[in-house]
């Protein structure tokens, strides 16, 4: 059972995540949530990034509307989450790696759309998705490379002090 | 900025440079020109929410996007069109008023919707893109409508 502390954690960091995206919506496909979610991972507790990407994705939906990608944000970010999991032994604290792992998350967003596409409507209706959208990927790349090569290490040591202070403060752990 | 940090980010804007040439040559978009046999219908919703038709013609174009278009029969006088914003911003111009009928209420409505049952594009991906990055094709027939529901 998840502590009151880890909840309020989680709508709070959802939250800011979404604030995040909308703020940036104007610039089509430089967002910080990929960096946002990195850094959840890697120093939140087991299994809180997921419930920050369920909720984040609600939230989503309540601002744009729900339609067949809230479905799509539902695996993909959580499919971040779970690469996250498991490239973290590899990249440990190396802003160079996240940032290249961000920037290869970026140019495949599109593709993983694509693959929800092509099993709704279709393979030429995914094929069709994903060429339209190449060079949005390709946008997509180099501002999640330049976001976290510049911001991964100030952001998470901030994150990684406040979380540390707020675990002395209530103790958050399970 | 360190000047490590400075290359890195050069560096990766000239792989983006480069990815964007591969993409262009790679997926050339095809562009027909020429003479084009275009069918525009106008609907526009009334109050018992019924949907009138005030505009049904095929029209001649050269244009290659749905805005050329629009602005071409705004142009010839065929059909009045205003469109905002710029076609370099993000997501090219809107459309904002046809014949006058105005969108008023971004919020809720009504606005000027638009889509085709034939244009390759718009049926490949099941939804027609911004007027400015809609590509026309000869024999395409566009719908529009002035309506709160979608």
């Amino acid at each position: 059972m998840r502590s009151v502390i880890q909840i309020v954690i989680i709508g709070m960091l959802a939250s800011l995540t979404l604030a995040s995206q909308v703020i940036m919506s104007f610039l089509p496909n430089v967002e910080l949530v990929t960096l946002l979610m990195i850094i959840y991972t890697i120093s939140l507790p087991k299994g809180n990034a997921f419930f920050i990407v369920i909720t984040f994705t609600i939230l989503e939906g309540l601002i744009w509307g729900f339609g067949d990608w809230v479905f799509g944000y539902f695996w993909i970010w959580s499919l971040l989450v779970l690469l996250t999991v498991l490239f973290k032994p590899l990249i440990k604290d190396n802003s160079d790696g996240w940032a290249i792992f961000a920037g290869s998350w970026g140019l495949i967003f599109g593709l993983l759309f694509a693959i929800q596409w092509a099993v709704l409507y279709g393979i030429t209706a995914g094929y069709a998705y994903w060429i339209k959208g190449l060079l949005f990927d390709i946008i997509h790349m180099v501002s999640n490379y330049i976001i976290v090569l510049l911001l991964y290490k100030p952001i998470s040591k901030q994150f990684y002090k406040l979380y540390d202070r707020l675990e002395g403060s209530y103790g958050t752990h399970n | 900025m360190h000047k490590k940090t400075f290359l890195k980010i050069a560096l990766a804007l000239i792989v983006a440079i480069g990815l964007v040439f591969a993409v262009k040559a790679l997926f050339p978009t095809q562009i027909e020109v020429g003479k084009k046999t275009i069918q525009i219908t106008v609907l526009v919703q009334q109050d018992d929410g019924s949907m009138k038709t005030i505009f049904d013609q095929s029209v001649k174009t050269d244009a290659e996007y749905l805005a050329d278009l629009l602005l071409e029969l705004n142009d010839n006088s065929v059909l009045s069109v205003t469109l905002a914003g710029e076609a370099t911003d993000p997501y090219g111009r809107s459309l904002i008023a046809i014949n006058n009928i105005e969108i008023t209420n971004w919020e809720a409505g009504p606005w000027w919707l638009y889509n085709s049952d034939n244009n390759p594009d718009c049926v490949a991906v099941g939804y027609c893109s911004g007027i400015d990055s809609c590509p026309v094709y000869d024999g395409d027939v566009f719908v529009f409508s002035y309506t709160s529901t979608y």
